[in-house]
C-alpha cells in the first residue's frame, strides 16, 4: 500500500482512539505515579519520589522487616495496619482455590454439553450464562441467604464455593468455545486406531483443550481476586478479602499505601491476563486442515 | 512415600483436633481501621485467645450481613442507634457488663442507647462529633465557629465548602443551624432545612465522604463538614494549617459501642475481651491511636495531652449538652429521604 495524505476521517479516528485510551488509562497512570509520591499527608500534592509505600506494603505482608523511618511513620493510625497482609493472603487463597475448582467443574460441563445428548441440553446451556449475566449484588445476596438457610458456616470456604458457582460458567464458556472449534475427526481417528475413551480423552482431547482450560483458569483467578460484591456477602470469620478491606479502608482515611497496593494488584492481574493471552495465542505451525 | 503421607495426615488431624479442644477463639467484626492492632495483639498474647478481625464500612452493611444470618462473629461495633435496632431485632445480647471488673471505669455521662440505660448491654467504645475542619489561611478573619459559614458563606469562601454526602448529617446540620432539634421529624422544620440546603448548595464544591483531609490541607476546600476522629488525625499532622471546631449552635455526636452478638459461641472469651478493653491503660492506648474520645473516665489522665486539652475533642459539659445523637427514626426516615432527594436534585 502506498502512503497517502492523512484524510479527515482517519485523523478523527486516530484522535478518537487516542482519546479513548487516555480516558481508559489516565486514571491508572495517575495511580501509578502517585504511588511513588513522598507526601504522607496530601496524596495528590507531589513532594518527591519514594519507594516507601511499597516497602510498607511488603512489611505489612510480612515479607520484609518493618523499617522505622519510612515516610509517614509519625502517623501510626494510617500507616501500620497489619490487617492488610492477611487480607491479601485470603484473596490469593480464595482466587487460586475457586479458580481451580471452577476449572474442573467448568471443563466437565463444557465437555458434557458438547459431546453428550440429553433432554434439557439447550435449557442447560442457556442457564449456564445466568451467573455471568445476573448482577453481582443479586447473586451475592442470594448466595448469602442460601448459605445461611443451610447453616453453612461463613468463612473462606463459603467464598471459595460461591466464587466457584459463577466462575464455572466463565470456564465453561471459554472451554466450550475452544471445543466448538476443535476437529472431532481426530477423536474418531483415535477411536478407530483402538484407543479407549479414556486414552482418547487424555491423549487427544485434553491436550487440544489445554489452552482453553488454562485460559479459563487464569481468567477465573483474576475475576475472583478482583471481586468485591460477592465476596463481601459471603465472607465470614477470618476471610476478609483485599477488595473488601480496601473498600472499607477508603471510607476511613486514605493512605498512599493503598495506591501501592492497587498498583501491585494491577500488575498481578496484568501478568495473569498476559499469561492467559500468551497461552491462547494461535500456534503458527498448526494450520487449519 | 506412603508412610510419610499417612504420618502427615495424622499430624494434621491431631493438630486440627488439638486446636479445637484447647485454644479459645474470638471473632471481632469491626469498622475498617477502627482498633489499634497493638491492642489486639497484646490481648492475644496475654489471654491466649486467638483473635480474628474482619471489617465493614457502614452500620447498614454490617446489619445486612448479621441479619441475613452470617454466623461466627462474637463482637460487633455498631453506632448507638444501630445498637438499638440490633437489640430490638434480637441480634445483640447483653454482655452483663455490670458484673465485669472495670465497669466502674465507664463514664455514665456518655451517650446511652434507648435500650441500654446503664451501659450494661454494650460497652461504649469510642465517641466523637461531626463538626467543621477548616483551612486556617483561607478562613482567616472569618468566624468558622458557626454553621453559618457553610450555609451562608461569605463571598470569598463560596465554591470552597464541602459537606458530607450523608443524609442524616447534612440535614441534621441544617436543622441545627435553623435552631431545630437534630432529629426533628416535624415536616415544617424539615422544609425549612431543605430550603437552607437548596440555597447553600450553589456555594458548595462537593458532597462527599472521603479524601476530605487532603483537600482542606491543600486549599481545595476552605471549610469541610467532617468527623472529629479523622479531622483530629489530619490536624495533628498539620496543626499550623488546619483546625477543627464544633459549631456553636450544636452538632451531631456519634458513638460506637462494643456489643456481644446473640449467636456468639465464644461468650467466655468475649467477656475476657470486654474486661480487657475496660482497663484504663488499654482504653487510653486505643483512644490515642484512634484520635477519638474515650468513654473510660479512668483512662483520661493517660490520653495524649494534645487531644485531651482540645476543647473540640474533649468538649466541656456545656458544649456536650448541645450534642445530639442520630436516632433511629423508623418510618419517619422517609421525610428525610424526600428532603434529601429534593435538595440533591435541584
Amino acid at each position: 500500500m502506498s502512503r497517502r495524505r492523512a484524510s479527515l476521517p482517519s485523523v478523527a479516528l486516530g484522535a478518537h482512539v487516542w482519546g479513548f485510551f487516555l480516558f481508559l488509562y489516565l486514571p491508572i497512570v495517575m495511580l501509578v505515579v502517585y504511588s511513588f509520591n513522598d507526601n504522607a499527608v496530601s496524596m495528590m500534592t507531589w513532594n518527591g519520589f519514594t519507594f516507601d509505600w511499597y516497602l510498607r506494603v511488603l512489611a505489612n505482608l510480612g515479607l520484609i522487616d518493618r523499617a522505622r523511618d519510612l515516610a509517614g511513620s509519625d502517623n501510626l493510625q494510617l500507616y501500620s495496619d497489619p490487617n492488610l497482609g492477611p487480607a491479601a493472603v485470603n484473596s490469593l487463597i480464595i482466587a487460586l482455590s475457586s479458580a481451580g475448582l471452577a476449572t474442573v467443574v467448568g471443563t466437565m460441563t463444557a465437555l458434557g454439553l458438547a459431546r453428550c445428548r440429553f433432554p434439557g441440553r439447550v435449557a442447560y446451556r442457556v442457564a449456564l450464562f445466568l451467573p455471568i449475566v445476573i448482577p453481582d449484588i443479586v447473586l451475592g445476596i442470594a448466595l448469602l441467604v442460601f448459605l445461611a438457610t443451610l447453616g453453612f458456616p461463613l468463612g473462606r470456604v463459603s467464598v471459595i464455593l460461591s466464587h466457584t458457582v459463577f466462575l464455572a460458567s466463565y470456564v465453561a464458556v471459554v472451554v466450550g468455545a475452544r471445543l466448538a472449534g476443535m476437529n472431532t475427526q481426530l477423536e474418531e481417528a483415535s477411536a478407530d486406531l483402538g484407543a479407549g475413551p479414556w486414552t482418547t480423552f487424555r491423549r487427544v482431547t485434553l491436550p487440544q483443550l489445554m489452552p482453553g482450560i488454562v485460559g479459563g483458569f487464569l481468567l477465573s483467578v483474576v475475576i475472583s481476586f478482583d471481586d468485591l460484591v460477592i465476596a463481601y456477602f459471603t465472607c465470614g470469620v477470618g476471610a476478609t478479602t483485599l477488595p473488601v478491606y480496601l473498600f472499607g479502608a477508603i471510607k476511613r482515611n486514605v493512605s498512599p499505601e493503598i495506591n501501592a497496593v492497587s498498583v501491585l494488584m494491577i500488575l498481578t492481574s496484568m501478568l495473569v491476563v498476559g499469561a492467559a493471552l500468551w497461552l491462547r495465542r494461535p500456534r503458527q505451525h498448526k494450520t487449519e486442515a | 512415600m506412603r508412610i510419610t503421607r499417612h504420618l502427615t495426615a495424622a499430624a494434621l488431624l491431631a493438630a486440627a483436633l488439638g486446636s479445637q479442644a484447647h485454644a479459645e477463639e474470638l471473632h471481632l467484626y469491626n469498622w475498617t481501621i477502627y482498633i489499634d492492632p497493638a491492642v489486639v495483639a497484646d490481648f492475644q498474647k496475654e489471654s491466649g485467645v486467638k483473635v480474628t478481625l474482619d471489617n465493614y464500612g457502614t452500620n447498614e452493611e454490617m446489619l445486612a450481613k448479621i441479619q441475613a444470618g452470617a454466623e461466627g462473629y462474637d463482637i460487633v461495633f455498631p453506632s448507638v442507634f444501630m445498637q438499638d435496632i440490633m437489640t430490638q431485632l434480637g441480634l445483640v445480647t447483653s454482655a452483663g457488663l455490670k458484673a465485669i471488673k472495670g465497669y466502674e471505669n465507664l463514664d455514665q455521662k456518655y451517650f446511652l442507647a434507648e435500650t441500654d440505660k446503664a451501659h450494661d448491654v454494650c460497652m461504649p467504645y469510642n465517641w466523637g462529633t461531626t463538626g467543621l475542619i477548616y483551612n486556617k489561611a483561607l478562613t482567616k478573619g472569618y468566624d468558622v465557629n458557626s454553621w453559618k459559614i457553610v450555609f451562608d458563606p461569605p463571598e470569598a469562601l463560596r465554591g470552597k465548602i464541602a459537606m458530607l454526602d450523608d443524609i442524616r448529617e447534612t440535614i441534621g446540620a441544617a436543622l441545627v443551624y435553623n435552631g431545630f432539634p437534630f432529629n426533628s421529624t416535624d415536616p415544617k422544620e424539615l422544609a425549612k432545612a431543605r430550603d437552607t440546603i437548596k440555597k447553600a448548595k450553589p456555594y458548595w464544591a462537593a458532597l462527599l465522604t472521603d479524601g476530605i483531609g487532603d483537600k482542606v490541607i491543600n486549599g481545595d476546600f476552605a471549610v469541610a463538614h467532617w468527623w472529629s476522629g479523622s479531622a483530629a488525625q489530619t490536624v495533628s499532622s498539620k496543626p499550623d494549617a488546619v483546625g477543627y471546631v464544633i459549631p456553636k449552635e450544636g452538632a451531631n455526636g456519634f458513638q460506637e459501642d462494643m456489643c456481644l452478638l446473640a449467636k456468639s459461641k465464644n461468650v467466655a472469651a468475649a467477656k475476657k475481651f470486654f474486661a480487657y478493653m475496660m482497663r484504663p491503660e488499654v482504653a487510653a492506648q486505643n483512644a490515642n491511636w484512634l484520635h477519638g474520645g474515650t468513654p473510660n473516665k479512668a483512662a483520661l489522665p493517660m490520653i495524649d495531652k494534645g487531644l485531651r486539652d482540645d476543647p473540640f475533642l474533649y468538649p466541656s459539659d456545656e458544649v456536650r449538652k448541645k450534642l445530639s445523637l442520630v436516632k433511629d427514626l423508623g418510618d419517619k426516615i422517609r421525610l428525610y429521604d424526600a428532603v434529601w432527594t429534593k435538595a440533591k436534585a435541584d
